[in-house]
């Protein structure tokens, strides 16, 4: 008796150990759950010519095709009197509407409206881009009034889009993304791609490499083996990477990275849309450099021809209408495509021997040469890379398109601590060099570039002169020896150093790199103990909170007005259905309008002729307008055709014929 | 019940994690062996490997750690040190000369410590 109720009281005892043994991990787990739910996040490769998003679902990677079926979407925003189109939809109206569709954000965003790149690529794009405080703003016709956009908020209209694509194939809010910028990004156009992300209403858990991220998609059924060494070679619709990178047992490192940031198919296409312009002059007389239309055409159709030159010898550029009614006809050759562009092909490969000078590593130790990006596919190119590495040819196991986006999927998940990513690892490096100016603006490095991010590091200066009582701290990134060659990222003050003779202060700087590749400079005066430390304000560049929560704010108008287009149009389109339906079964001979009594026929028939009045009197009809007068429109013609039905329902047979027209 | 085991799993993990994590930061940052716990004189490949095992640890992706930036970077530059070959031999010369002033503070005076047999894996 006694035993048994000691036994029962161990039983309790442990009972409720056990309860507090779990405890403490339940109300862990749900504190976790709060602050790490992301929900699904998705990859999105924002691209300087097509964009393409992609989920990890249960350890499998998705590439989500658009509403019109795609699996990439061209990366243009266009602007026309009724509504705002992104995707294909902006890019197939664009030979219409020139001036108002806008592509190519991608080699705007955290650029300067001086440098040189931005100034010779405005002379080719039809849109108006425009100074402000230093900064490029694209300046379109939007509902017949003239709005300015930055490029954040273009980029932000194609993430929006993206996120779109994505919720509609999920059924569910996406709330956090990664995103995919070039490895050869600078800290500003990083800051920006972000800022992008936040406009659109997406946390971007992280900015990835575009090379990093598709050696994922090509490493990811390959790990387990012996280290793997592999060079990524990224030429896309814009931008330059190449990355060397070692794989093993899942930990993804990148070695070396090097590119350039303004070399892609946009510069082959002008290249020979400038050959195509020169022939068409010296054969017709007409010069169409400023023919906006003629040029968008031109564009659409070189596009064209470049890919059919990865397949074929040769090719036809046939315009209808080309200019003032005139056709244009031209054949271009492989050929000729090659010696167009040909020096930018071997400039390509000046990055590849400087990863490879790098990471210490000689061509031969290479096991795999992975391409990536459309421009890839130019036989060319492969040819020359070929070459380079003594014949061996370059892997073509994944697609060039959609690699980037699966990667960044693939990240996706392990930073949301998706179980099938578990042993997946990508540790990635800095692009460039980065350092301040010390006396005589020379170029002191801090961090140099290829090293492992995320990173830390911290050095010791002084002061130039006795009683100095302000140091300046100007940061910069770049490999020259002199600052006034590199790019400044940015300079603040460090102010209150208590007087000392020159070199005495010690005030520490620290450099912290984070995982996105996104820099943090902060200084500390030593010597006071004061660690007064200042995060650093980009004056040029980056745009400031307010800016920011304003755009976001607008987005969020863009997305109703938006919503609120289509919803109209919708409306447009069920009442004009029913409108068409009604009118021709109260003119039909035969089948349901045989059927219908002449006053019903003169019912139906009059409420048509004021339902379409009333459409042509009210072009700015809200969708709820729209809808009210659908109803009444209904509650009139409906009964009359209902009532024929039921009969027929009843008896003849015959009638079921007529059912096809409905 | 499923759920629960996972939770345990993931804990137990963490638990490792957090482990790894202090251990770098405790260890004798002058010593890049001691940081990526391996016996002196690893091989190149057994260096890589490691430094590959103990990022998957501990990486700031993996775990979060108020100072897991700081381990991470303690463990780069271990193995970029000990992957370096300028630098390698440097560090093994001064891991040798270390191990010889402690042989000699412990013998007995006027044995000669290169006459010690050193088999202590540390």
């Amino acid at each position: 008796m006694a035993r048994s109720s000691w036994s029962r009281l161990t039983l309790l005892a442990f009972a409720l150990l056990a309860i507090f043994c779990f405890l403490p991990i339940g109300v862990n787990a749900d504190e976790a759950k709060d602050e790490n739910n992301y929900g699904t996040v998705i990859g999105i490769d924002l691209g300087t010519t097509y964009s393409c998003v992609a989920v990890q679902r249960g350890g499998k990677v998705e590439i989500i095709a658009n509403d019109q079926g795609n699996r990439i979407t061209p990366s243009w925003v266009a602007f026309t009197k009724d509504e705002r189109l992104v995707g294909d939809a902006a890019k197939n109206q664009a030979p219409q509407n020139p001036e108002n569709t806008v592509f190519d954000a991608k080699r705007m965003v955290g650029r300067q409206f001086a440098e040189s790149d931005m100034q010779k690529d405005m002379k080719h794009w039809p849109f108006k881009v425009v100074n402000k405080g230093g900064k490029p703003m694209i300046k379109v016709k939007h509902r017949d009034d003239f709005k300015e956009f930055t490029p954040e908020e273009i980029s932000a209209m194609i993430l929006s889009k993206m996120k779109e694509t994505a919720e509609a194939y999920l059924g569910h809010k996406v709330t956090h993304a990664v995103v995919t910028v070039p490895a050869y990004f600078n800290d500003a156009q990083r800051q920006a791609t972000k800022d992008a992300g936040v406009i659109a209403g997406l946390t971007v858990l992280r900015i990835v490499n575009e090379p990093t991220a598709a050696a994922i998609a090509y490493g990811l059924d390959r790990s387990g083996k012996d280290e793997t060494k592999i060079i990524v070679y990224d030429l896309g619709g814009g931008t330059f990477d190449v990355s060397l990178l070692s794989i093993e047992e899942g930990v993804f490192e990148v070695l070396a990275t090097a590119g350039d940031t303004h070399l892609g198919g946009e510069d082959f296409d002008q290249r020979v849309m400038s050959y195509l312009i020169k022939q068409y002059k010296t054969k017709t007389g007409t010069d169409v450099t400023s023919n906006k239309k003629a040029l968008g055409k031109l564009k659409r159709e070189v596009e064209k021809a470049k890919r059919t030159l990865s397949s074929q010898m040769s090719t036809r550029i046939e315009i209808e209408a080309f200019e003032n009614g005139n056709d244009m006809s031209e054949t271009l050759t492989r050929a000729k495509f090659e010696e167009l562009n040909m020096d930018l092909f071997r400039k390509t490969m000046k990055p590849v021997e400087q990863v490879l000078k790098d990471a210490g590593v000689k061509k031969e130790e290479i096991d795999d040469i992975v391409l990536v990006g459309g421009s890839t596919r130019i036989p060319k190119v492969q040819q020359l890379l070929k070459e380079y590495f003594g014949g061996k040819e370059p892997s073509k196991g994944i697609n060039p398109d959609e690699a980037v986006a699966y990667g960044a999927a693939v990240q996706g998940g392990v930073l949301s601590g998706e179980e099938s990513s578990s042993d997946i690892l990508l540790i990635d490096v800095c692009p460039l060099t980065l350092g301040i100016e010390t006396t005589g603006g020379v170029m002191t490095k801090l961090i140099p570039r290829n090293t492992v991010i995320p990173t830390k590091k911290s050095q010791i200066f002084s002061t130039a002169v006795d009683n100095q009582p302000t140091v300046q701290i100007q940061v910069y990134e770049g490999e020259r020896a002199m600052t006034k060659d590199n790019n400044m990222l940015g300079k603040f003050d460090l102010t209150n150093i208590p007087p000392a003779p020159r070199g005495q202060p010690q005030i520490e700087v620290t450099f912290e790199i984070d995982a996105n590749g996104i820099m943090k400079v902060s200084a500390a005066d030593k010597a006071t103990g004061k660690t007064e430390s200042i995060v650093i304000t980009n004056e040029k560049g980056r745009l400031n909170q307010d800016e920011i929560e304003r755009m976001v704010r607008e987005a969020e108008e863009y997305a109703d007005e938006d919503a609120e287009a289509r919803k109209k149009i919708e409306a447009l389109n069920v009442f004009q259905n029913q409108i068409y339906a009604s009118e021709s079964s109260a003119n039909d001979q035969e089948g349901l309008g045989a059927k219908l009594s002449s006053s019903d026929k003169k019912t139906i028939q009059t409420a048509v002729k004021e339902a379409k009045e009333w459409l042509e009197s009210n072009p700015d009809a809200t969708a709820e307008d729209l809808e009210e007068r659908q109803a009444e429109f209904s509650s009139t013609v409906q009964p009359i055709i209902s009532s024929v039905y039921e009969g027929a329902a009843g008896g003849d047979q015959e009638s079921y014929g007529s059912h096809d027209e409905l | 019940n499923r759920d629960l085991e996972q939770l345990v799993a993931k804990d137990a993990s963490d638990f490792i994690r957090e482990l790894e994590v202090e251990r770098i930061l405790r260890a004798f940052k002058l010593n890049p062996y001691d940081i990526l716990d391996l016996p002196v004189g690893a091989t190149e490949s057994e260096v890589k490997k490691q430094y590959r095992k103990k990022s998957l640890l501990i990486h700031p992706d993996k775990y979060k750690h108020e100072r897991g930036l700081e381990a991470f970077d303690f463990l780069k530059k271990a193995e970029a040190a000990l992957g370096d070959e300028k630098k390698r031999p440097d560090i093994d010369g001064v891991m040798a000369h270390a191990r010889h002033l402690v042989i000699k503070d412990i013998v007995a005076p006027g044995v000669n410590p290169s006459t010690v047999k050193d088999d202590d894996p540390r």
